[in-house]
């Protein structure tokens, strides 16, 4: 008899390990549901699909997503949505030419510098509505570029959501803007 | 179909197992993989005419997806395929059973065996179950690993020589 033939033969000497009672329950039943509607189908699969291992059972009792995949299909659409927002906020063309300037927290605004670029926009996209979502003006104390002309200075945030349309390709984008300004009142001499 | 995977589980359950097994590692992943694997086969529209390799392959695929989340979760274990030590009464040698000698001898055989066969790469430990506590013919091995036939002759060919290297000393032993 050849090593290998006794190797074989030893190896079928062997006592394997058993699976558990469990085992033959959880998928008896499962088979055994068969017979039934495809509802009772459904929820005996989802039944016998609750598994064994402890860290299966803790995801279970934390009530976390089965699947690993679906959560990471998730994440990653997520982060690809997020990605495409701050692709169109950054590359398509800003048109703040519509904005209606919110009342002044002050009379007599001086001067006024948009930090914001404001290119033009492209030809072939029209923006077709804009949304002022959120506006801020704090207040910065005095600056006194000249010794006889104090100035109280303000800083207004604003985010804007632009809707732009391209009729040459019929696609509707959103984008969402940015802005931020300075603005300077002349401060009264008592 | 349903009876079909029936009979199936009935005839190969200890080798669905002992394959799981062999993968994962661990005993509660293993049941948890042949499940599964049920589960996705009983879902699935039809089986193949020979559904014993696919069978085979569904639960393989089922204990690699969990070890694949053992392993994220750092939770690996390293169970054997094997329970114990055998019983005595088998003729692993050629002295007269019930001989003390002997038995220290099939003990230490098993023993090497054991740790040999849990030491083979993974893959050729896959061919060693198939093939020895899964019945299967290598034709049927090749289908459920989906791998060309003498690719899986030559691995379990390789699997059982080293098998052989490591329990020699105890099988020449029992030779004299």
């Amino acid at each position: 008899m050849s090593s290998q033939h006794e190797i074989e033969n030893l190896l079928g000497q062997m006592p394997l390990a058993k699976p558990s009672a469990n085992m033959d329950a959880r998928v008896t039943d499962m088979l055994a549901a068969s017979a039934a509607g495809p509802e009772t189908r459904r929820a005996n699969t989802g039944e016998t699909r609750r598994t064994n291992s402890p860290e299966t059972r803790l995801a279970n009792t934390w009530g976390r997503p089965r699947s690993r995949r679906a959560w990471l299909i998730g994440a990653v659409g997520g982060a690809l949505a997020a990605a495409a927002v701050v692709v169109l906020a950054v590359g398509l063309p800003q048109n703040t030419a519509s904005v209606t300037p919110e009342p002044k927290p002050a009379p007599a605004p001086v001067e006024v510098a948009a930090s914001a670029p404001q290119p033009a926009p492209a030809a072939s996209v029209e923006p077709v509505r804009l949304e002022q979502n959120w506006s801020e003006v704090s207040y910065e104390g005095v600056v006194c570029p000249d010794p006889q002309t104090p100035l109280q200075k303000f800083r207004r945030r604003t985010v804007d959501r632009v809707q732009l349309f391209d009729p040459r390709r019929n696609i509707r984008m959103e984008t969402t803007v940015p802005r931020e300004e300075f603005i300077f009142v002349k401060a009264s001499m008592q | 179909m349903r009876s079909v995977l029936e009979q199936v589980y009935r005839d190969h359950r200890q080798g669905l197992f002992t394959l799981a097994l062999a993968i994962t590692r661990c005993p509660h992943r293993a049941e948890d993989a042949v499940h599964e694997a049920m589960a996705r086969l009983w879902q699935s529209t039809d089986l193949p005419r020979d559904p014993v390799p696919y069978v085979f392959s569904a639960v393989r695929n089922a204990a690699i997806d969990q070890t694949r989340r053992a392993v994220t979760r750092h939770r690996l274990e390293s169970a054997s395929i094997f329970n114990g030590m055998p019983a005595a009464s088998g003729p692993a040698t050629s002295r007269s059973p019930g001989d003390p000698e002997a038995e220290a001898i099939t003990a230490e055989q098993h023993a090497r065996l054991r740790q040999a066969v849990d030491d083979l790469p993974q893959a050729e430990r896959e061919a060693i179950v198939m093939r020895i506590y899964g019945g299967l013919k290598f034709e049927q091995i090749a289908e459920a690993l989906d791998e060309p036939l003498p690719t899986v002759a030559s691995r379990y060919r390789r699997a059982l020589e080293t098998l052989s290297r490591r329990v020699r000393p105890a099988m020449e032993a029992s030779h004299e």
